[in-house]
């Protein structure tokens, strides 16, 4: 669950928020949200260095912090992790007592 | 309890101001995250799998209802509505903004509390007996000299950049409720054959990758050169602790790796120098601030009451709650109460803000004002007349708070594992959850006995699995959850590191094998009243492997 992606897997780049710690996504335009179906994705190991680059000179710009790339499936228009780690930031604690409320998405 | 002065309240004011200007600047990306990292640590922030976590210091354990009361207020204004208890007394806020930090500091230091020191390479919370001050097996109170402990060891000059964290845990009984043979310093309150108080002084225990238990370096220090002594180990492992390899910078490496003599010579004599330089402790001083833990002004109460006898013979909820959750007082006609956050199927350690208020308002009311966060993550209604335990009773119930399962399997202590941490290797809460159900049955539960089982989601052993009766260890095989299980943990006197039986379990198998281990205990014990810990010392993990195995082949 904390191996990193490997190449040629399909990844978005994750980070946490600066200010609230939330969970976000950076998208094709620059933006971070915390709505992973709409994450910008990489396909090769260079897309995937330039979108970790990206992700870091925002995070230099004090945006969000610690950038990681994530290896994702595309199903239809859903985009899912594929390591329970990623899962689990993505859909919030599987369980405890912050359950059932609705997780960032 | 101990009461800020003026000294203490202008430090924390002023602590405030400082992460408050940081938290400010790191926002206008004036500080990167390599520079403010370490210092939102020395602040208690980390920064989870979800969001920043707070973990607020609750030194030795030690809560006022008013307190309680802002913990609340915070889950409720800044949180999800809950905190979480900790193994070392300590709660932490799960889903904090940092932009909110330093007013959420603000309000706990209204009320006399903070975060500072509950991460880094420092001395961390003081943790001592969740019955101090009340339990009928008391030598004295350790809360004074853990206090002392908590002034000295607070931005020590010399200690601030250690090793690694240092944790210290002191028990005012010989019966151990703090664990303190898996802490780094662990200290045992006694009396010599004169009366006069000292301590046996135990170093190097720890859980992690490499559980050790400590080793006694003097069986009676002297309660005078409790600082002197402590000063010495600290120095002798600030200097001598490695530092090239966070995973061998605890204390309990430079033990294993030096030798207890050779360690036992180096502090013994760096002893005859911190004699002579560290902070006096002189009977005065330890007397003055012993007076901050004055017990309470308890009213005669014959030892039997007749309000709590007849409702244990009328009410079977009562009875059942009395049997497991009530405590033996040193004051005739009162009771210790563990109010237990493990509800069936409930993540352990966790309270929401209406019942923290609940628990508050009967702190306040029949327990002198005061509660204990115990580090196996329940509370503690330290000073409850026997009198008073029906109406006690009825107010847990109307909160959700009065299960009556202290001690038994279904009071499980977990981390928060990998549903928060991002340590985490696997999941702990919905395992305890899952094994909680699986044993709901209260018959069941009390047929089985005292049974402790703790669950950790990563070898950092938050959740203390080392010494359960039953340890489960969560680790990651090739992406899948897997648990590894241990047996013969214990953390009181007759501490004892847990034996891994066998073969880990994967998610779904592994509910079914904690219960087939206790079938085989239930099956075999001599009787009853024989415990399962004193089964496994009896006969070993070979019964359990059979079962387990054999069940799986």
């Amino acid at each position: 669950m904390s191996r990193d992606p490997q190449d040629g897997e399909r990844v978005v780049v994750s980070a946490n928020a600066l200010r609230s710690g939330a969970v976000v996504y950076r998208r094709t335009d620059g933006d971070w949200t915390s709505d992973l179906d709409t994450a910008a994705a990489a396909e090769t190991p260079a897309a995937a260095d330039a979108l970790l680059r990206a992700a870091g000179e925002d995070a230099g710009r004090g945006l969000v912090v610690d950038p990681i790339l994530v290896a994702v499936d595309r199903i239809g228009d859903e985009t899912r992790p594929r390591r329970l780690r990623d899962r689990i930031r993505a859909e919030g604690p599987s369980a405890g007592s912050s359950r059932p409320v609705t997780a960032p998405r | 309890m101990y009461r800020y002065d003026e000294f203490d309240a202008a430090f924390v004011r002023e602590r405030i101001a400082e992460f408050r200007d940081q938290v400010a600047r790191r926002l206008a990306g004036e500080l990167s995250e390599d520079q403010f990292k370490p210092l939102r640590l020395m602040n208690g922030v980390y920064l989870q799998l979800h969001a920043y976590m707070l973990r607020v210091a609750i030194p030795y354990g030690t809560l006022s209802s008013r307190q309680l009361r802002a913990l609340a207020r915070i889950a409720r204004d800044f949180d999800r509505g809950y905190g979480h208890f900790t193994t070392r007394q300590n709660l932490q806020f799960n889903w904090i903004r940092l932009e909110d930090m330093p007013d959420i500091l603000e309000t706990l230091a209204e009320v006399e509390m903070h975060a500072i020191q509950t991460s880094g390479n420092c001395i961390r919370n003081v943790t001592a007996d969740h019955f101090a001050g009340a339990a009928a097996d008391e030598i004295a109170d350790p809360r004074p000299y853990a206090e002392i402990l908590r002034q000295w060891s607070s931005l020590h000059p010399e200690f601030s950049f250690l090793p690694r964290k240092f944790k210290v845990a002191v028990t005012g009984s010989p019966r151990d409720r703090a664990a303190i043979q898996v802490h780094d310093i662990g200290l045992e309150l006694k009396r010599d054959a004169d009366g006069a108080l000292g301590f046996a002084v135990w170093v190097g225990g720890g859980q992690g990758r490499t559980p050790m238990l400590a080793r006694r370096l003097r069986d009676f220090l002297p309660e005078s050169d409790l600082l002197a002594y402590c000063e010495a180990i600290l120095r002798v492992y600030n200097l001598e602790g490695r530092r090239d390899n966070k995973y061998k910078a605890r204390i309990k490496i430079l033990v294993h790796e030096k030798g207890e003599a050779e360690l036992k010579a180096a502090v013994e004599a760096a002893f005859r120098h911190t004699r002579a330089t560290a902070p006096a402790l002189p009977r005065e001083e330890i007397a003055r601030i012993a007076a901050y833990f004055a017990p309470p002004e308890f009213t005669a109460r014959p030892a039997e009451s007749a309000a709590c006898e007849a409702a244990r013979r009328t009410d079977a909820a009562f009875a059942r709650f009395v049997a497991r959750n009530v405590h033996a007082h040193r004051v005739p006609g009162y009771a210790i109460v563990t109010v237990s956050l493990k509800p069936i199927g409930g993540a352990p350690g966790d309270a929401r803000a209406d019942q923290m208020e609940a628990l508050a308002g009967i702190a306040e009311r029949f327990s002198f004002d005061e509660l204990r966060v115990s580090h196996e993550q329940n509370l503690i209604l330290p000073h409850v007349a026997l009198d008073d335990l029906p109406a006690v009773f009825a107010l847990l119930q109307r909160a959700g708070l009065a299960t009556p399962n202290a001690g038994l399997v279904t009071d499980i202590i977990a981390c928060p594992g990998l549903d928060y941490c991002s340590l985490a290797n696997a999941r702990s809460i919905p395992v305890a959850q899952r094994i909680s159900e699986r044993f709901a049955d209260l018959d069941r539960q009390h047929a089985i006995g005292e049974l402790k089982i703790k669950i950790s989601g990563c070898i950092n052993a938050c959740g203390h699995h080392h010494v359960g009766h039953i340890g489960i260890l969560g680790v990651d095989r090739k992406g899948e959850e897997f648990y590894q299980i241990t047996l013969g943990g214990s953390a009181d006197e007759t501490c004892s590191i847990g034996t891994i039986v066998g073969r880990g379990f994967s998610s779904d198998e592994v509910v079914d094998a904690v219960e087939a281990i206790v079938e085989t205990y239930v099956a075999r014990r001599h009787a009853p009243d024989e415990t399962f810990l004193a089964f496994h010392r009896r006969v070993g993990d070979a019964p359990f492997r059979d079962a387990l195995y054999r069940k799986a082949a």
